[in-house]
């Protein structure tokens, strides 16, 4: 065990974490060269499409040091904030962290984020100043402000980047020489902490998981403690660049295990898996269950799919432990799942994974925020959903969580940055200079605010000079009202959305626009309208359908219009009826290209 | 009639045909050869008139090799398509009709109608025509204005147009029709409806209306895309169709399909067919025939068309129609008819059920769009601007 070491690199989005772990892997010679591409852990399409990190990855390597072999187990988390979970249940596999500092771009709000993640599990940090070879790369003064934020010593801040390979000798060599070795006993029952699984539709689930104590052999029988469960290890190994069949894995190490498991919920992330015959005391303390910010429902297009989309839904969770759903029922769109997110880039990712993934066709609702009403009872409702919301009659308040932001800048984009705050009902808390180039904001504003296109704009009004941290802090009392949409007079539950009063009419009135622009045209005219309650609040008319006739209607025209009616027919088939309105599923998405 | 396949072409299967004996039978004849490209036009043609010949000696081939299809069936009406039929000489015209003579069993008042274009119409055409037993002609105006018949490319003038249509009826043409096009660029309603009037003067028994459509591959079309001209908008077009209809109705001429207007006792036999689903023979390259179930369209091709008829083979795509195509090629055709669809017509050919899901598909429309009867519905004027919207709701798929 004092030969493994177990280690993630962390940083602010972007960074070069991904980019470092090729050269890691490269001087290592854990991935051939033909293997090797840019980002070779990225290997979600979605991933590399986009150029993220959107999973935790965890791969061994094995390094040759003063005439020892090491392994190294190197997990590249993820920079996104709406990813931050990921980040958390690989900082409890490890002893050490990277903390990697762009040298260009200096301390951002994820870089103290995602440390104190780590500070918390007390993991060693190895401070990298990143991206070196850049001609503005301004290391005296990112060094400084590495030491201000750690208290490390300026000589073990390792200058490195992870294009030239500059530094990836003297990374590794800090790995081993700094980071403890994993603790544990061999021989003690087993204790293994599940912190990752992924289905695989050849072999079932396949479970990621750190040894704490103990080993875990091919065949033995064991135990899921959460469920109870018991399963034979068909296999168990180690991840490289594909998985690696062992006879054992033992304590310290990072290792899966395949058990013939089909059923997703059968495997939990936090979940210890231990000897059936020879059971451990206790279950390791799993990860706290992270609370999603950003509730959508997700339907099936096609109805008769329901089922399916749980199934995938289960299946992706696995993968995905901070993806929460649970079934609604909508007049609009038919049984479908509430579903939880962490942010919307997350809920941008659930919905292609399960295009991708699993095939399947979806239609995903106005996102909101979970408020909190409360009733002339005295009753405290958890507001997940419009329909949540209890009738104004017997509403007495209704309260919307807040969040602390931290914004780092450069002074020059303070006052673009205090605006878009206030205008997103911001109030400033604190600004302070870190350095005579940059500040940090602090602000207490409602999540819900930041919720649709903040991040945005916030990149665009700083030219990318800004970055941007949040958490939850309480819940506090607001004007809300449930805005509702209607077609012909019939409401559309499926486009509800609930929203500060100061933000209705606007908000209302580019729903009508968008939808009359998405809506098609039918015999009659159809009114769009906004309300709330029974005030309308804003109105479009879409007018009816004029003119669709073929003037030349002879011999083979027939046959031509007719399958071109069949295919458009057929394609209606996809439409949801609202009363006497056909509406077609973009028209569902109306809300999140408001900004288009 | 038109279009260009990129399909698959196969050698037709032969077999019996499955021509009812009652329902007699239209033959068409598509004459493939024009002089020029009007710039709007999608049917198959070609300008190399030097194959004329040889196109119509393979016209006749067509006919004997497909003689059991139309064998025994009683012939309603013949229709010289194109194309241009006008351009085929007297000999040709004579050796076709003569051909039909031979190998056909016409009923006595057979329509035989043939397609001119003004520029061929002169008193020594249309004498021979006369005494070829050619009984309705239908006239290519399109418009009076010389100015839009040459953005057209047409090979005619206005005052050329007219002038064809007056000779028509002195050389003893009691079944004249005269095609016009509404809803083009630059053209006012006010100037159609001017053109509407001369014509009128006339007293055709028949007048088809087109709207102009932009086909895909034409010069019309390219114009359009590269904007150089802007397609007469949905409402204007809508409302020349309103008027239009309005006009010549009030003038004693049926509005009895959407795009065309007769004179009581003169609606066309044989386009009738194509509304009411009945057989159609057709001969020449890019013809269509139909039997009841199965449509054929030959290619659209003159060298492969007279090639392959060389060696004894008509290459054509052929369809056969499921019930549901049926039903909706029913109820396509049927709504653009002035007499709508009948419920007891619907069940007797496609069972109660359809029946009653149509009906009650159809009693969600809105009042203005259809004019309920005891026993079904028709469009009203406002209705057949929405022909094939409403066609398609009612569709079975
Ligand atoms: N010049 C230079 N560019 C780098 C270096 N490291 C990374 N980059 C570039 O920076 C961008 C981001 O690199 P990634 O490795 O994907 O960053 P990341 O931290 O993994 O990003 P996330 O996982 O999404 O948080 C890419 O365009 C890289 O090519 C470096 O050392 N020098
Ligand atoms: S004459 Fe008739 S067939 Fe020939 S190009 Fe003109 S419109 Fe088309
Ligand atoms: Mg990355």
């Amino acid at each position: 065990m004092d030969h493994i070491r177990n280690f993630c690199i962390i940083a602010h989005i972007d960074h070069g974490k991904s980019t470092l772990a090729d050269r890691l892997l490269q001087v290592t010679k854990t991935v051939t060269e033909r293997e090797m591409q840019d980002q070779v852990l990225d290997d979600m399409d979605l991933e590399r499409e986009r150029g993220i990190t959107i999973k935790s990855k965890a791969i061994q390597m094995e390094y040759t040091y003063k005439g020892q072999t090491y392994i190294l187990n190197l997990i590249d988390t993820p920079g996104h904030v709406d990813f931050s979970y990921e980040v958390s249940r690989s900082i409890a596999a490890c002893e050490g962290a990277l903390l990697l500092v762009d040298a260009t771009q200096g301390i951002q709000a994820q870089t103290i984020s995602n440390l104190y993640l780590a500070l918390e599990h007390d993991l060693e940090i190895i401070p990298v100043l990143n991206k070196m070879d850049l001609p503005s790369a301004m290391p005296e003064e990112v060094k400084d402000q590495i030491v201000d934020l750690i208290g490390c010593p300026r000589s073990s801040i390792i200058p490195a980047s992870g294009k030239t390979g500059q530094g990836v000798e003297d990374i590794l060599a800090a790995i081993i020489e700094r980071i403890p070795p994993p603790q544990g006993d061999p021989d003690a029952p087993l204790q293994a902490l599940v912190f990752d699984s992924v289905y695989n539709s050849f072999r079932g689930i396949i479970a990621y998981y750190r040894i704490l104590n103990g080993r875990l052999r091919k065949g033995d029988k064991v135990l899921f403690m959460s469920t109870g469960k018991d399963y034979v290890a068909d296999e168990v190994g180690t991840l490289k660049l594909q998985l690696q069949p062992k006879d054992e894995v033992s304590a310290g190490d990072v290792g899966y295990i395949v058990s013939g498991i089909k059923n997703a919920r059968e495997v939990r992330v936090g979940d210890t898996i231990t000897h059936a015959e020879k059971p451990c005391d206790a279950p390791i303390k799993g990860f706290e269950n992270v609370k999603p910010m950003v509730f959508a429902g997700i339907y099936p297009v096609d109805t008769d799919d329901f089922e399916e989309l749980r199934a995938s839904l289960e299946k992706l969770q696995l993968n995905d432990a901070s993806l929460t759903f649970e079934p609604e029922t909508s007049a609009a769109l038919g049984f479908g799942f509430r579903c939880g997110f962490l942010g919307m880039l997350h809920m941008e990712i659930v919905q292609e994974r399960l295009e991708r993934e699993f095939n399947m066709n979806v239609i995903t609702t106005v996102p909101n925020v979970s408020y909190i009403a409360y009733t002339r009872k005295g009753e405290k409702i958890t507001v997940n959903t419009p329909s949540d919301m209890p009738d104004p009659t017997q509403l007495d308040h209704i309260e919307e969580p807040f969040i602390k932001a931290q914004i780092i800048t450069k002074p020059e984009y303070i006052g673009p940055i205090m605006s878009l705050c206030m205008d997103k009902r911001g109030i400033i808390k604190n600004q302070s200079y870190l350095t005579t180039d940059r500040v940090e904001l602090i602000f207490e504003m409602p999540l819900a605010e930041i919720v649709f296109d903040f991040y945005d704009k916030l990149k665009s009004i700083s030219r990318g000079y800004a970055s941007f941290d949040y958490h939850i802090i309480d819940y506090r009392e607001s004007d809300l009202v449930k805005l509702d949409i209607l077609l012909n007079g019939d409401q559309v539950d499926a486009l509800s959305a609930l929203i500060h009063r100061s933000r209705a009419y606007h908000f209302g009135r580019r729903m009508c626009e968008k939808l009359k622009e998405l809506l098609p045209r039918q015999q009659f005219q159809i009114a769009i309208q906004a309300a709330i309650g029974s005030k309308v609040i804003a109105r479009e008319t879409l007018s009816a359908l004029r003119k669709d006739v073929t003037a030349k209607c002879y011999g083979g025209d027939i046959s031509r219009k007719r399958k071109l009616l069949e295919r458009q027919k057929e394609g209606k088939k996809r439409m949801r009826q609202i009363g006497t309105v056909e509406v077609p599923q973009q028209a569902f998405l109306a809300v999140l290209k408001l900004n288009q | 009639m038109h279009g260009i396949p990129h399909k698959i072409i196969h050698p037709a299967a032969t077999g019996k045909p499955l021509f009812l004996p009652k329902v007699g039978l239209g033959v068409y004849i598509h004459i493939p050869f024009c002089k020029r490209a009007c710039h709007y036009c999608d049917f198959y043609f070609s300008t190399q008139l030097r194959y004329k010949k040889e196109l119509v000696q393979a016209l006749a081939r067509e006919a004997r090799l497909r003689q059991e299809e139309w064998a025994g069936a009683e012939i309603h009406s013949l229709y010289f398509g194109g194309g241009t039929p006008s351009l085929l000489e007297p000999s040709e015209l004579a050796d076709l009709l003569d051909l039909f003579h031979r190998l056909a069993n016409p009923v006595p008042e057979v329509e035989i109608t043939l397609e001119v274009n003004p520029e061929d119409v002169n008193s020594k055409n249309l004498a021979t025509w006369k005494k070829l037993g050619i009984n309705r002609l239908s006239l290519g105006l399109q418009s009076l204005q010389t100015r839009i018949l040459q953005w057209m490319n047409r090979g005619h003038s206005g005052p050329q147009g007219l002038e064809a249509l007056k000779k028509a009826g002195e050389a003893g043409f009691d079944n004249i029709n005269v095609d016009i096009i509404f809803a083009i660029p630059g053209l006012e309603l006010s100037c159609i409806l001017n053109d509407l009037r001369e014509i009128l003067k006339f007293q055709p028994t028949h007048i088809s209306c087109y709207e102009l459509t932009c086909e895909p591959r034409t010069a019309y079309a390219h114009e359009v895309k590269t904007g150089k001209i802007f397609p007469v908008e949905e409402a204007a077009s809508g409302e020349q169709f309103l008027t239009l209809s309005e006009i010549l109705e009030s003038a004693g001429y049926n509005h009895y399909e959407i795009s065309n207007y007769a004179r009581p006792g003169f609606e066309a036999i044989h386009n009738r067919r194509y509304w009411e689903g009945l057989p159609v023979l057709g001969l020449g390259p890019s013809a269509v025939s139909f039997d009841g179930r199965m449509r054929t369209q030959n290619v659209a091709h003159n060298i492969r068309y007279m090639t392959s008829l060389q060696k004894g083979v008509r290459l054509c795509e052929t369809e056969i129609l499921t019930p549901s195509a049926l039903l909706n090629e029913y109820l396509l055709t049927r709504l653009r008819l002035q007499e709508g669809l009948s419920f007891t017509a619907l069940r007797q050919r496609f069972g109660p059920d359809a029946e009653q899901r149509i009906r009650s598909r159809a009693a969600k429309w809105s009042p203005q769009v259809a004019e309920w009867r005891s026993d079904g519905f028709r469009l009203t004027r406002q209705g057949r601007l929405l022909a094939d919207h409403l066609a398609a709701d009612l569709f079975e798929i």
